[in-house]
């Protein structure tokens, strides 16, 4: 019974996740492999920066996984002038019904499922960091007082590559927290017909709800705590650690890598290799990870997490190149 | 919970691939070296039956080297390809797509319990269809190596058993009657087609001849070892092992004939009066060989006024001392590779060469020039060298007439 439960389960986490994929699909011309990494982080528990030029369709596919999800939805536009209560929450003075004026909290934006911060590199390091403690302990605190965020709590933050004036670069601390980080395209020529025909129409598509709104949290927590029992053999966890170690510009790596990197990835790296790895098995029916799984989510887990060196920046040398470089180098590590 | 029944089904999997996987490298890597050894061993018994000292020398290290590279390569082959107990369900693993089932089922076995571990074990199970071991090495024998090594040991067998009839034609003896002078050098050649033996001095050797020959000597007193030695040692052994000198001294007699009428020369002091050499182009210009029926007897009885140390002596035919070279022994009992005579030979090894029939020597024709060059006889000194023990039986049969020998005393 046991194997068939499992089965079962797994069986399950794959239809939810292909028509989550299929609902968004809908709506979003292109971009599979943005919206499977997208859900892959929802899934893994972690958080996701999408980086993208305007008009990409970022938001519409942040929208659509929270309407397929049938979970809240909430967006924050990032400007100069945002503040840290503009995103957790602040105390307003109230008064009772008994006639007492006291403190209220007035939850933030941040109190939702799926939380949407656009542009978040145009707020001051100071609000980007109200954001840290929501993401990586999913809760706030704001007067002393500590709120913890509903689960599931899943932030997707996007970054606009160009019109870098007046932004503050994320630090490297917050971009650590970040599980995956996908880069979204301009679409194709066959994509973008499709898209100019889809949207300009008297009829829009619409997502349909995959999941009953009473339940959804909870399911997706379910499926969180399936992806968390995928089975990992210590030779996988060998390898991730490898993996994560050739980032290093230690003695022991990649010559060019050496060159190119000037930091490494952290260990924050290699758990979300693993995380991701764990819904990459699920996704094709295994109990447990194999190195390909890795090796899959290997660009998208480490690319921001490299701070590249300036012979590398000279050279236009971009992260992905260096993760290519990492894995062809960690094929001594596969067995 | 645990699993033991299905872990050690998969277990027992696992070890019966890994024995078939190295048992097939291992007869894989047997069968390509014994075909390497085999054809190596065959070039080098063919080269030291036709080839000359040079030649076997090239030969012989070409093979050692070419056996060692093989050794080399092959157990480098052998240590890729084994199969260890570590590292056999990764490789099944890779080498059927089982995306790393078989290792972590193996690897988590007693660490991991639960619903998932279950299934990975089921998967498993259901799984051992696909990585069969006759699937996973499909051959223990390896058929294209093993009948390359019975070739290759069928062709070193043929040409052992056809060692007497691939060996060099025996050398060519012929009679020279004039004297010559000779020049002591140390070079060497196995093998010779045609021996010269002719009376002869010791030419007095320019400085230059002198000091080469000098270093020569000192070069061959101080590496009395080398490897050109053993190689020659190496070459003479398998000769003899391959009854290749048997058979031709047994096969082909050296006839009476070619003893040569008149004086008998006066035992040397210095060194033999007779003294083989080969002819080769150098030696006669044109590289005809010196026959018997080249100036013969005449010119010996003219020479015998004038001894050369060695040489033959005054009324010295070109008939020779017959206790010249002392009483017939074997000399590879007592171990030596070389004629140890005091011969020279100049040796040119001509592979192939009919050989001129044996015939008394005629009467020599005092205006005829003898068969060397002209220049050779009254200028040039011929090369007076170390020669083969294989060359002993020949010479002995021409000299050694001890019938004749015993009524006269030298």
């Amino acid at each position: 019974m046991s194997a068939d439960g499992a089965a079962a389960a797994i069986r399950s986490f794959q239809e939810t996740f292909g028509a989550v994929r299929r609902e968004i699909a809908r709506v979003v011309v292109g971009h599979d492999e943005v919206i499977d990494a997208i859900l892959s982080g929802l899934f893994a528990g972690g958080h996701v920066l999408i980086e993208g030029v305007p008009g990409t369709g970022k938001t519409l596919i942040v929208r659509s996984l929270a309407e397929a999800l049938a979970l809240r939805f909430s967006r924050i536009q990032f400007t100069v002038d945002l503040m840290p209560a503009d995103i957790t929450g602040t105390r307003i003075v109230s008064e009772t019904a008994e006639g007492r004026r006291e403190f209220a909290f007035v939850p933030g934006p941040v109190f939702t499922h799926v939380l949407l911060a656009d542009e978040i590199n145009r707020a001051t390091p100071k609000t980007q960091s109200a954001l840290l403690e929501a993401m990586a302990e999913q809760q706030v605190t704001v007067a002393g007082a500590t709120h913890a965020l509903e689960a599931p709590f899943f932030v997707l933050a996007t970054l606009n590559p160009i019109e870098m004036e007046g932004t503050y670069q994320l630090p490297e601390a917050q971009l650590d927290r970040f599980l995956f980080k996908v880069r979204l395209d301009y679409p194709s020529q066959a994509e973008l017909e499709r898209i100019l025909g889809s949207t300009t129409g008297a009829e829009t598509p619409a997502v349909r709800p995959v999941l009953d709104p009473e339940t959804a949290p909870t399911r997706v927590e379910e499926l969180k705590r399936l992806v968390r029992s995928v089975l990992v053999a210590p030779h996988i966890e060998q390898y991730v650690a490898g993996l994560v170690r050739l980032t290093l510009p230690g003695p022991d790596g990649d010559s060019e890598v050496r060159r190119w990197v000037a930091y490494g990835s952290s260990p924050r790296g290699g758990q979300a290799l693993l995380l991701g790895a764990k819904v990459q098995a699920l996704l094709d029916g295994r109990p447990h990870v194999a190195v390909e799984d890795v090796d899959r989510v290997a660009r998208a887990s480490l690319r921001h997490r490299l701070v590249l060196s300036f012979a590398a920046e000279t050279e236009g040398i971009e992260p992905g190149t260096v993760i290519d470089r990492v894995l062809a180098s960690a094929a001594r590590l596969r067995r | 919970m645990s699993h033991p029944g299905p872990t050690q089904v998969v277990l027992r999997q696992v070890r019966a691939v890994r024995r078939r996987n190295n048992a097939h490298v291992a007869q894989h890597a047997a069968g390509l070296w014994v075909s390497t050894a085999a054809i190596v061993a065959t070039v080098v018994v063919l080269s030291a039956l036709r080839g000359g000292r040079v030649a076997f020398e090239l030969v012989a290290l070409a093979g050692v080297v070419a056996v060692c590279a093989a050794t080399a390569l092959l157990a480098r082959r052998v240590e890729q390809r084994w199969l260890r107990a570590r590292a056999a369900p990764g490789r099944i693993d890779a080498a059927r797509e089982l995306r790393g089932r078989l290792t972590s089922v193996l690897e988590l076995e007693g660490r991991a319990r639960g619903d998932f571990f279950a299934l990975l074990l089921r998967q498993n199970v259901d799984a051992l269809p696909r990585w069969r071991p006759e699937d996973v090495v499909p051959d223990v024998i390896p058929v294209r190596a093993f009948a390359g090594a019975v070739v290759a040991i069928c062709a070193l067998a043929l040409t052992i058993v056809l060692a007497p009839v691939l060996r060099r034609p025996p050398p060519r003896v012929s009679i020279g009657d004039r004297r010559m002078d000779f020049v002591t050098t140390h070079r060497t050649s196995g093998t010779a087609d045609r021996l010269l033996v002719t009376p002869g001095t010791d030419h007095t050797a320019t400085q230059r001849e002198a000091a080469g020959a000098a270093d020569d000597a000192r070069d061959e007193e101080n590496e009395p070892g080398t490897l050109a030695d053993a190689s020659e040692k190496l070459q003479d052994w398998l000769q003899q092992a391959l009854g290749v000198e048997e058979r031709w001294e047994a096969g082909e007699p050296v006839p009476s004939g070619t003893r040569q009428d008149g004086a008998r020369a006066p035992r040397p002091q210095k060194r033999p009066a007779g003294t083989p050499v080969t002819d080769d182009g150098a030696m006669t210009g044109e590289g005809k060989p010196i026959d018997a029926q080249g100036p013969a007897s005449r010119h010996a009885g003219e020479d015998a006024g004038e001894p050369g140390p060695g040489g033959a002596g005054s009324g010295a035919g070109a008939d020779a001392d017959p206790t010249l070279f002392g009483e017939p022994h074997d000399e590879g009992a007592a171990g030596g590779d070389r004629f140890e005579l005091a011969i020279a030979a100049r040796v040119h090894a001509r592979q192939g060469t009919a050989p001129t029939p044996w015939t008394d020597s005629p009467a020599v024709d005092r205006d005829r020039h003898p068969a060397l060059a002209g220049r050779q006889w009254a200028e040039q000194p011929g090369h007076r060298m170390p020669v083969s023990r294989t060359f002993a039986p020949i010479v002995r049969r021409i000299f050694a007439h001890v019938a004749q020998a015993q009524g006269e005393s030298p």
